[in-house]
């Protein structure tokens, strides 16, 4: 009797510890996304990280080419033209509607619902938020926005690194994944001013994972390099 | 550099497959999009047996329109073809049989009847447009992913300037297409680069086609006599060997992981992302290989790939020629070192590594470097004929031993009664030549004694002349036997060896 006495008090203190770790992790989680300054900071830095570690990489693959060259004289262009590798339609494409997704990820997240920014959202536009096709017009505005970046991105991201077969797939992946974060997004904007912090908190992991997904082959480099 | 891969029968079609693969990524199994393969190479698989193309699903038939694909072209003559009729009346063979099964000389004796006969010729020519229609059928094929035929009108830019032949030395289709099909290439273009890369399969039962070594090696010894005595300018450029049995031993019997090796060490010869400057084009390649050679060389590769560190040169030119032979040899041997390398290293240091390992002057190693993967360097270095050691057979390890090995073996294979290389039920034309062929006295039994005797005392080049299966029999005496039997020379006599003599020099030299 001791016996189960013992087994169900274990059984009973690993349920505790187990739902207060993952009560823990939402309220972590749910403390995240809700700060839409740190949201928004750490979507940025992200993207700047990428940005600068790419360039930092491409000085690098000079750097080093120069110095194993005699007389140390390379042509950044004609080292660029060699670098650059092609990478596929199908993942160029599934790429450019990646990036173009993340952005609409991103202004679906955060600024369709007044419940991170109550200043800046879509329901400040009465026009939009009453129209007929208002959640649909707001993600064109920003996939038109964002649609020449998100073009250009991948091509001169990509096309400067060796991408196995498993990082394409993961990128390739970032698209089902943001168009669920759109979707959370979307039934957030749908049953507000309900909540649900479970979408909210799916919606945030799509997006964010995604974002790291589609840097990963800069911040992969960089850290190889470094090490 | 822009390889063209052509695996030819079953390896050569396993280590095409890695080659090819298409790097872009098709969630559909189907890409919609452009095949894009690593380096840019481009290329196809011909097989002679039908049931091995459908035991596969990675090559598509080329005569739908798949890319990657295979061809068959056999496939070319009609199940009733006159031409087909013919040479099985005449000579006994089926040019229809599917597969050659350890028979290196089947092929080579077809093809040779296709250029030999003027009455097969004229029944080709009739019946197909062309004198050896599977032959040209198979070129045709090949030729639209070269720069050949960029030059009529297509662009060039993507296209292959040079071929690599993919094949399994001991096999029966691989090595009897590659010299004929090179002949075709040479009567187009007499300079274009044409490599091979053989496998030569491993000592012992062979667990696949469960075929014994010495009937193996006979196929191998005369698919490599083939290739070897080739004049240059006839024949391939260079013949790069891989040695199954260093790579069961390595890697035990799992042959896929024996092929994505290969793979993967020949990765810096046909890689792009070259060091701004050092993209040589295949034909500078196809000069430095046959540099001061009158017959193509052996090159065996040594790999290595090691993570990325400051000053990797001198390591990672060390263990790729001790511990990433592909090919058994003395590297100290070699009569030139030809280095590809990806990551960031050095010139001078890969250099000096390399005279320092091989004791070759500077002026005889060549390297060319490419961009590396992250956070790798990798290196291959074909070292050219690395053997000619005096007793350097009896040296275990050596270029010399193994061949040495796999000669005597072929020659065994040749003397068993059991063997039965001259079928009875072929025609007496056929029987007599190839009676001839394997043990006449200029046959190749008495010109492998003669390899395995100049392997013996260090000489290079241990083949020395091409040998026909029915040169005697169908196409009259060879020129140098004109004169055999102790006569004096007539001047008519000389000035057509003369005249035929600079005719094929000029020809090989496309003037």
């Amino acid at each position: 009797m001791s016996d189960l006495n013992e087994t169900v008090a274990t059984v009973q203190a690993v349920d505790i510890s187990s739902g207060l770790a993952s009560e823990g992790l939402s309220s972590f989680l749910a403390g995240i996304y809700s700060n839409g300054l740190l949201g928004v900071g750490i979507f940025i830095a992200l993207l700047a990280g990428g940005v600068l570690l790419h360039r930092l990489n491409m000085d690098r693959t000079y750097r080093n080419v120069a110095a194993t060259t005699h007389g140390g004289e390379v042509s950044p262009e004609d080292l660029r033209e060699e670098m650059f590798t092609r990478q596929g339609s199908n993942f160029n494409a599934a790429a450019v509607a990646a990036w173009m997704l993340l952005f609409a990820a991103f202004a679906y997240f955060y600024f369709l619902t007044p419940e991170i920014f109550p200043g800046r959202n879509y329901y400040l536009v009465p026009t939009l938020s009453s129209g007929p096709v208002g959640f649909a017009a707001f993600g064109l505005f920003f996939l038109l926005l964002t649609g020449l970046a998100a073009a250009f991105i991948p091509k001169e991201l990509y096309g400067y690194y060796e991408l196995s077969r498993e990082t394409k797939v993961a990128i390739m992946l970032t698209v089902p994944a943001l168009a669920l974060s759109i979707a959370l997004s979307v039934q957030l904007g749908t049953i507000f001013p309900e909540l649900d912090p479970a979408a909210r908190g799916l919606a945030f992991l799509a997006l964010f994972g995604s974002e790291v997904a589609l840097l990963w082959p800069v911040y992969a480099e960089a850290l190889g390099g470094i090490r | 550099m822009r390889l063209c891969i052509i695996g030819i029968g079953g390896c050569g079609g396993h280590l095409a497959e890695r080659f090819l693969k298409n790097q872009d990524v098709a969630p559909l199994k189907k890409s919609l999009g452009e095949h894009v393969s690593f380096g840019g190479v481009k290329g196809l698989w011909l097989e002679a047996d039908v049931q091995e193309t459908e035991n596969q699903s990675f090559f598509g038939s080329l005569e739908k329109g798949c890319y990657p694909g295979f061809f068959i072209p056999h496939d070319v003559i009609g199940s009733k073809s006159k031409t087909s009729k013919l040479i099985v009346d005449k000579y006994g063979y089926d040019v229809k049989k599917q597969g050659f099964m350890r028979q290196a000389e089947f092929l080579k004796a077809v093809f040779e009847i296709f250029e030999a006969d003027e009455e097969v010729k004229r029944a080709a020519l009739s019946e197909h447009e062309s004198e050896n229609p599977i032959l040209r059928a198979a070129w045709d094929k090949i030729r639209g992913y070269t720069t050949l035929a960029a030059e009529k009108g297509m662009s060039g830019s993507e296209m292959c300037d040079g071929i690599l032949f993919i094949v399994s030395f001991g096999g029966g289709t691989g090595t009897g297409f590659v010299n004929p099909i090179t002949r075709y290439i040479r009567g187009e273009r007499p300079a274009y680069p044409v490599f091979v890369l053989g496998v030569l399969t491993e000592e012992g039962t062979d667990p696949q086609q469960r075929a014994k070594e010495a009937k193996r090696d006979l196929g191998a010894t005369i698919s490599l006599y083939d290739l070897l005595t080739k004049k240059v300018g006839v024949g391939v450029d260079g013949v790069i060997l891989a040695d199954n049995q260093i790579l069961v031993e390595r890697f035990g019997q799992d042959y896929s992981a024996i092929d994505d090796f290969i793979h993967q060490s020949m990765i810096p010869f046909v890689a792009g992302r070259h060091y701004p400057g050092e993209d040589p084009p295949s034909l500078a390649m196809r000069e430095k290989f046959i540099e001061g050679l009158d017959r193509p060389p052996i090159l065996v590769p040594c790999y290595f790939r090691d993570r990325r560190r400051k000053d990797p040169e001198g390591d990672l030119v060390r263990k790729a020629l001790s511990e990433g032979q592909l090919f058994g040899c003395d590297p100290r041997r070699a009569e030139r070192a030809y280095v590809f390398t990806r990551g960031f290293m050095n010139l001078e240091e890969i250099g000096k590594a390399v005279a320092r390992e091989t004791g070759l002057p500077s002026d005889r190693i060549e390297p060319w470097r490419k961009l590396g993967e992250k956070g790798w360097d990798e290196i291959l270095i074909l070292l050219r004929n690395p053997y000619g050691e005096k007793r350097g057979c009896e040296v275990k390890g050596n270029l010399e031993y193994r061949l040495h090995r796999v000669i005597r073996m072929a020659l065994k294979y040749m003397d068993d009664p059991e063997s039965n290389l001259v079928k009875d039920g072929m025609p007496d034309l056929t029987k007599r030549a190839l009676e001839d062929y394997f043990r006449g006295e200029d046959g190749i039994r008495e010109r492998f004694l003669e390899g395995l005797k100049r392997i013996e005392v260090g000489e290079k080049p241990f083949f020395l002349e091409e040998r026909n299966v029915f040169e005697r029999s169908s196409r009259g005496p060879r020129p140098h036997e004109a004169h055999r039997g102790g006569g004096e020379i007539r001047d008519e006599d000389l000035r057509k060896l003369v005249e035929a003599e600079v005719k094929r020099i000029l020809t090989e030299r496309g003037l």
